[in-house]
């Protein structure tokens, strides 16, 4: 597994919220050591009976996981890489993509590691569930096994997840990368991590249309090899004709002739990954695979 | 969303002079004049959008051709004209954000209009926790100052791109801005609603109105109409690509997006559903989307029961939910399906997301 096991110990940005709240009672119920939460100005409080801080100066984690609005997001991303938390996933959908592209590179400054915005969370089956991933009903789509996936979808990663179970076929870790104009993790950075990981055989990507990242994958793979299959999925095809227009995510935008579905598939396939055009062509490929 | 030019320059103000568009209607032109088509797409030069003009009757000729037509299959709804200004020294200067570097980058290059791409540029990744004024040295001097004024704008309006072209002695002909829709909250203006090229339809302006006064759950934020003919209710953005694309790939034609989720309130589902059953000539209903977290799944759909019930549809009406309370909803859908003889199938998670579409189409 990647990213995050057994041992990884939690914070909560905006433990206190709606959202917070919920995730900390579902990362709890997983097993995950939620050990802080932090809210300004709510010190001393305690949510499901994890202690809440002011601040990410006061809390010594391995990860936080960024629950507060989108306006406030940036400073909370400030404040955790400046705390030296070296792992920040963010929840929060809607955040400013000039606060992210501000973020990233202060993280890259101190060696931190940021998945999202807009990232459902990040789950080890059975062994930790980092943000909103395989809450409630969901969790029946996730098991333990050798498929890692990468998904800029947070829906997708479970749909994508069950279709797997069903089949008798667990993954190692699932990663919602979220779907931004810009995102701290791409799917590159994560299928690195892949690689040298033990528990992981094959690895799905659920990609989608605009940005670059899948190219990225694909001229990677051309030119450095991977020492796994990979299966992928690339949704908005039928978006080819709607430029400049987001479709559900933000970064899911054709410009010009940047982020185009025929682009993607092209460069993959020759990259020798296997590109499936029915979301639930992905199990059959995995089995062949496996 | 993208701004016309004539929203665009404005955003120029205080940082780079520009050659100011005119409305047409707002004012007496002067000869000669430059008139310009306001219209989203690129390519206006090539296609008759902007013309030099030097008289009246130029003028005259100008406004009726675009009124009668649309461009490119663009309504042209403002005409605006601007001062001839002798093209010397023309430059292209544009901002982006570069989603592999996950940096703004600028590109200065000379040979601007219509073949950015293939021109020899200048390219400066901006390393966004240093100056600006430190990062322009690779650029010819005379340009320095004027691209960190428009790097700063590009800042401070919270754009997702900005682009000059051309910039003519420092002053910028035209200019094209996409703003950040996630940083409206930062702005003190509000821009008017647009879907496409085209103006949004009556069904998009309710649609988006749904969300306005309720922040329980999104329902209908994104609508769009399209020009197919299957009716789509879907949830999570993730899912309703794929289910768009798998409608396609069985050869059948959405005829709107739009998602809802978040576990919103019934009557926000019901507004919601409302609007998706009065698209004319429907042949057919998915109601679709992955195993839900926390969606109530038997509230949501007694929004769309409700309406069902109203309407009474002929066609298939597919749904594909699971999530808490799912029992309850399937029971709910069996008794409506009774009630008013509704061709209603009802799948859970143990029928993959995409599969449901292969059984809609067996069903036309």
């Amino acid at each position: 597994m990647i990213l995050v096991d057994e041992n990884t110990r939690y914070c909560i940005q905006g433990i206190t919220g709606k959202q917070g709240s919920r995730a900390c009672e579902t990362m709890l119920a997983a097993g995950s050591n939620v050990v802080a939460g932090v809210t300004p100005g709510k010190g001393g409080q305690e949510v499901h009976g994890v202690p809440v801080y002011n601040t990410m100066e006061d809390v010594d984690v391995d990860c936080t996981v960024v629950y507060v609005p989108p306006r406030f997001v940036k400073a909370a991303m400030v404040e955790a890489i400046e705390a030296g938390v070296k792992l920040i996933v963010v929840v929060t959908e809607n955040v400013p993509v000039h606060d992210t592209a501000y973020c990233y590179a202060l993280a890259q400054k101190y060696g931190a590691r940021i998945i999202g915005p807009s990232s459902v969370g990040v789950y080890s089956a059975g062994a930790s569930k980092c943000g909103s991933i395989a809450s409630g009903k969901s969790q029946i789509s996730f098991s333990k096994g050798p498929v890692g996936i990468i998904s800029r979808s947070g829906g997708m990663c479970s749909e994508t997840a069950l279709g797997l179970t069903q089949a008798g076929i667990g993954q190692s870790t699932v990663v919602g990368i979220g779907s931004d104009i810009i995102t701290g993790s791409t799917m590159l950075d994560i299928l690195k991590l892949f690689e040298s990981d033990d528990d992981t055989t094959v690895v799905v990507l659920y990609g989608e249309i605009g940005g670059d990242m899948e190219e990225n994958v694909a001229r990677y793979i051309i030119e450095h090899g991977y020492s796994k299959p990979v299966v992928a999925f690339i949704a908005g095809k039928f978006a080819s004709r709607f430029e400049d227009i987001s479709l559900g995510h933000a970064g899911a935008i054709i410009e010009g002739d940047n982020g185009r579905w025929e682009t993607k598939v092209k460069l993959l396939k020759e990259a020798g990954v296997h590109v499936v055009h029915l979301h639930h062509g992905i199990v059959a490929k995995v089995k062949e695979l496996l | 969303m993208k701004l016309k030019e004539y929203e665009s320059k404005p955003l120029l103000e205080g940082y780079i002079p520009f050659n100011p568009c005119t409305i047409v209607h707002d004012t007496k032109l002067v000869y000669p004049c430059v008139m310009k088509v306001q219209v989203q797409q690129n390519g206006r030069g090539k296609h008759g959008g902007v013309q030099v003009v030097q008289n009246e009757e130029q003028a005259h000729s100008f406004t009726s051709k675009w009124q009668e037509n649309n461009f490119n299959g663009e309504t042209v709804d403002v005409i605006t004209w601007e001062p001839l200004v002798d093209i010397v020294d023309e430059w292209y200067i544009g901002i982006i954000f570069n989603r592999s570097v996950r940096s703004p980058q600028i590109i200065v290059s000379q040979d601007g209009g219509s073949a950015i791409e293939s021109a020899d540029n200048t390219i400066i990744i901006v390393n966004i926790l240093e100056p600006i004024e430190r990062q322009v040295n690779s650029l010819p001097e005379h340009l320095r100052d004027t691209v960190c004024k428009l790097y700063h704008c590009f800042v401070d309006h919270d754009l997702r791109m900005l682009e000059v072209n051309p910039l003519v002695n420092g002053v910028a002909l035209d200019c094209v801005a996409v703003t950040d829709d996630d940083a409206n909250y930062r702005r003190s203006t509000t821009l008017s609603e647009r879907t496409l090229n085209r103006k949004a339809t009556t069904r998009e302006i309710s649609a988006r109105k749904i969300d306005e006064n309720d922040h329980r759950g999104v329902a209908g934020k994104t609508y769009m109409d399209l020009d197919g003919d299957i009716g789509i209710m879907t949830s999570g953005g993730g899912a309703t690509m794929t289910l768009m694309d798998a409608l396609e790939h069985y050869g059948l034609h959405p005829a709107n997006y739009t998602e809802y989720s978040g576990n919103p309130p019934q009557e926000k589902v019901e507004a919601l559903a409302r609007i998706v059953l009065s698209i004319p000539n429907l042949k057919a209903l998915l109601v679709a989307g992955v195993v839900a977290n926390f969606t109530d799944i038997h509230a949501t759909l007694q929004g769309l029961i409700t309406v069902l019930k109203e309407v009474k549809p002929s066609y298939p009406i597919i749904i594909r939910r699971a999530g808490p309370n799912d029992g309850l909803a399937k029971k709910a859908i069996e008794k409506l399906k009774q009630e008013c003889g509704l061709n209603i199938t009802y799948y859970d998670e143990t029928t993959s997301l995409t599969q449901v579409v292969e059984h809609l189409k067996e069903q036309l």
